[in-house]
């Protein structure tokens, strides 16, 4: 039979030698591609690409029509209850569905994408306040639950009253500023506080305290399972972990409102596919993401509207301030000179970032200042020489021997344990404290937010992220007479009465200027102390589909409403 | 045979007991207070608040007594409330089982058939260029761990071509050619290193047989080479092949908790990173539960499936 050239090849023996080297040989010649192979490098830089998408529109004008898929994060479990689950993915999925009494301004690009200010919603107007700022009345305007049931003042009574003061309630310490309500009339609501509240208008615009809920959806027990509220979008499905459908409500009272006919929302978890949705264009909004996967969407598609925004840093050392040796100021102002923040910024924020303070940098609005604006600047410095001085005058031993409980990286993330993983290897390598870190899942971790651990913890900075600062910022450093117990908020343990007393002035301070002061004054004694040490901060980028008009994905859309999504549209 | 399966029905019980002690114990023990999870976060987590919820899911009882009143439920059918969901149990695995299991099919489906070729061709290439070809090329899928293949089919199609699989999932009902289009990537990713092994043994298997003097009697009549492999080979050498599909499937399903994640499907495996990242235990015991009832049966499955391929088999 006559072989042809290939019936030879295929039929020859190989021994076992020609086949180990033909291997080696291989794998040597890919691994030199690989080696060699060029890619873009860059990263960090900011591609010239905009920030907030400033064509002018005018927000009647829009078109209806179209699904918008949008990536919010991941599902954050716990049902859809309002009134018992305290989540701020909840809310964010609630706020197309519900309206409230007052609503952020920012989704929309007439308005800064970071800021407090806010807009009626419900109500008519921004409310009147009385002048001891302990009553406050809103004017509400005409409104339907979309079971057709008109929305009166006595549902917003309904609504507090149960977040207030229900046994069920995952609000309570949230509304710990309401005395009592009022609804004389249909159309008229009446809050009284227990003290004045400078962020009243921003608590009632925030995720989870604003939205006016339906009595019998709750009442009989559907709204574990749906939404139904007042909403520009009625609820149509929820199917768990990954995803929520709305359609439009055709019989929204505030017309010409909303616009897209269908809401996708994704809770896509992992980062690699987010990246793979938006280059593929399954998706028109995306979830916030870090500098490094922003550059990597961007070479991909230089077409997309780019909303990126300093973010303040996303973990702090959390430190027990009444335990030994940490109770010692020195200390604590030691451990903040023992590392260098540039090797943080530079591995972790991708060079986009700079040192932060106690008082984060998202607290625009108040011009919070930068570590090297403060009094004590120094302390924010690497200066290992001055640290050791520091522990030695607090009698010491060096190096200090810790357990540090933080989240692993499936809660937030790799960065947020690579963050904390430098910050403990420069203190080792510096000789001052020995870390071992104890990654714990989000389970796990829950109980460091009361408080509960021994010495020191990397935890979320709780502070940064929120327009309402006043009374999270009373919460973490205001103290009682009798000193902090667990479980507590002031997580620090600090008991130190003249900044108790700047905390709780600032949030009763309605003169802007006036409580820009306070906050400067709480700023300093923060520095000084040391309570806790601070991260880096860095940037975050939400992307968007070019169809999209008079859009805006402000700074805290992935903490807060979006219920300003109802004045976007697609072109 | 109806004796034989009974039996190993009953064999399984202490097994599911044994499991369920520890899956029981294992997340009681693991440290966190399932409170802060049921209030979404620690503002609204005071004492009072905890004890309530602690007392709702029964937590406050004795552990031996919240094990006995949960297995006596289980065994009517109740797996209990997930703490998260608010759901049951069963509810929440009900909704995503499809998935899984269509998942966990395809890649086995997908990997016999790339691996029953490779694995018959290169025995009867033995030592030939193709061999050795085939044999470098599985050991290298075989060393290439699926989350690392999942991840590079989800990034390196957007990268290259813009490409990424469909969102949001649909069921296969829904739309057939969506859902198949979603599970394909993550399929392929899950039954590279599976293909792999089964290359692998019907290789050895087939080499094996194909020196049987049977085989040798049969191409000595005058078969052809295609009915002596498929009428007289392959079937004998599917026995240890049909072992390791089997044994396979249970660590199939356990391989799809990276990738559902990965590719954004809604199944039991993102389920219980889900269940294990927030303490929900009750959905981690049921979860639990159910993998290793689907592995005991998968494995008796695969016991009767021998008389079917040789009548020699027989079970009293």
């Amino acid at each position: 039979m006559n072989e042809n050239y290939w019936d030879k090849v295929l039929g020859r023996r190989v021994s076992r030698r020609r086949a180990l080297a033909a291997t080696g040989g291989t794998a040597a010649a890919a691994a030199f591609l690989a080696a060699c192979g060029g890619g873009d490098g860059g990263g960090g830089t900011d591609s010239g690409s905009q920030t907030g998408a400033k064509e002018t529109f005018d927000p009647t004008s829009g078109k209806v029509g179209g699904k918008l898929i949008w990536q919010g994060y991941g599902d954050p479990g716990g049902g859809l209850e309002l009134i018992k689950v305290r989540n701020a993915g909840v809310y964010q999925m609630a706020s197309l569905t519900h309206d409230s009494l007052l609503e952020f301004a920012y989704g929309q690009p007439k308005y800064p994408g970071i800021g407090n200010e806010v807009l009626p919603n419900l109500a008519t107007a921004l409310p009147e306040v009385s002048p001891d700022k302990l009553t406050v009345t809103f004017k509400m305007r005409p409104a339907k639950f979309h079971n057709g049931r008109a929305l009166t003042a006595e549902d917003a009574k309904w609504t507090y009253d149960t977040l207030a003061f229900a046994q069920e309630s995952a609000y309570k310490v949230d509304m710990n500023f309401l005395d009592s309500t009022q609804a004389p009339d249909a159309s008229t609501f009446v809050m009284k506080l227990k003290f004045p509240n400078a962020d009243l208008l921003q608590d009632l615009a925030f995720k989870n305290q604003g939205a006016i809920l339906a009595r019998e959806h709750h009442e009989s027990g559907a709204a574990e399972k749906s939404f139904l509220g007042s909403g520009p979008y009625l609820f149509v499905s929820y199917e768990p972990p990954l995803l929520m459908r709305y359609k439009r409500n055709p019989n929204y009272d505030v017309k010409p409102f909303p616009y897209f006919d269908e809401i996708d929302r994704l809770g896509t978890s992992d980062s690699e596919k987010k990246v793979a949705d938006i280059i593929s264009r399954q998706v028109h909004l995306t979830y916030w993401f870090p500098a490094e996967e922003r550059e990597r969407v961007l070479a991909q598609r230089k077409d997309l509207l780019v909303w990126k925004y300093p973010r303040a840093g996303s973990g702090q050392v959390y430190i027990r301030n009444d335990v030994a040796p940490f109770n010692d100021k020195r200390v604590r102002q030691a451990l903040s000179m023992g590392y260098d923040r540039k090797i943080l910024i530079d591995s972790v924020a991708a060079g986009e970032g700079e040192a932060d303070q106690a008082l984060s940098s998202s607290g625009e609005a108040w011009e919070f200042r930068k570590p090297k604006d403060l009094k004590r600047a120094d302390l924010f410095q690497l200066n290992v020489a001055e640290a050791k001085k520091l522990l030695s005058a607090a009698n010491v031993q060096i190096p200090l021997k810790v357990t540090i409980p933080t989240w692993n990286a499936t809660v937030i993330g790799q960065k947020f344990v690579d963050e904390i993983t430098l910050l403990t290897t420069q203190w080792r390598n510096n000789g001052l404290v020995d870390a071992t870190l104890q990654e714990e899942t989000f389970g796990q971790f829950a109980p460091r937010f009361n408080g509960v651990y021994d010495t020191m913890h990397w935890g979320p900075n709780v502070t940064s992220t929120l327009p309402n600062l006043g009374r999270a910022i009373k919460d973490k450093y205001w103290s009682p007479p009798e000193g902090v117990k667990a479980p507590t908020l002031n997580i620090c343990y600090v008991n130190n009465p003249t900044l108790s007393d700047l905390v709780s002035k600032q949030l009763g301070e309605f003169d802007r200027q006036a409580r820009i002061g306070l906050f400067r004054q709480v700023e300093d004694l923060l520095a000084e102390e040391m309570v806790h040490l601070s991260g880096v901060t860095g940037t975050l980028t939400y992307l968007g589909d070019p169809s999209l008009k008079n859009a805006q994905m402000p700074r805290d859309a992935y903490n807060g409403a979006v219920s300003w999504i109802k004045y976007w549209w697609f072109g | 045979m109806g004796q034989y399966i009974v039996r190993r029905l009953l064999l399984a019980i202490p097994v599911l007991v044994v499991v369920s002690i520890l899956i029981f114990g294992g997340t009681r023990v693991v440290p966190g207070d399932i409170c802060f999870i049921v209030l979404g976060s620690a503002e609204g987590a005071t004492r009072e608040r905890c004890d309530d919820i602690e007392h709702e899911l029964g937590l406050d009882r004795p552990v031996v007594q919240q094990y006995f009143t949960w297995a006596a439920n289980a065994l009517q059918g109740d797996l209990g409330r997930s703490m998260v969901q608010r759901r049951p149990v069963l509810e929440v695995m009900g909704d995503r089982i499809p998935t899984t299991v269509e998942l966990t099919l395809l890649a086995s489906v997908l990997a016999v058939v790339v691996a029953l070729p490779i694995g018959v061709y290169s025995a009867l290439k033995q030592d030939k260029l193709p061999d050795v070809v085939l044999r470098v090329v599985t050991i290298g899928w075989l060393s290439m761990p699926s989350f690392w293949v999942g991840t590079m089919l989800v990034t390196l199609p957007a990268v290259w071509w813009g490409y990424a699989t469909p969102v949001p999932y649909v069921q296969f009902w829904v739309d057939p050619l969506k859902n198949l289009e979603q599970m394909y990537l993550p399929a392929i990713s899950l039954a590279l290193a599976l293909s792999a092994t089964l290359a692998r043994l019907t290789r050895s298997s087939m080499l094996e047989v194909l020196r049987q003097d049977y085989v040798r009697t049969a191409r000595a009549k005058g078969l052809q080479e295609r009915v002596v492999l498929s009428k007289h080979a392959l079937k004998n050498a599917m026995l240890p092949v049909i072992t390791l599909v089997g044994i396979q499937l249970g660590f199939l399903l356990s391989g799809t908790v990276v990738l559902e994640f990965l590719f954004a499907l809604p199944g039991l495996g993102t389920l219980l990173i889900e269940s294990v990242i927030t303490k929900d235990f009750a959905q981690v015991q049921g979860l639990v539960l159910f993998f290793a009832i689907m592995i005991l049966l998968i494995n008796i499955a695969v016991d009767l499936s021998y008389a079917l391929f040789d009548p020699r088999v027989r079970y009293t």
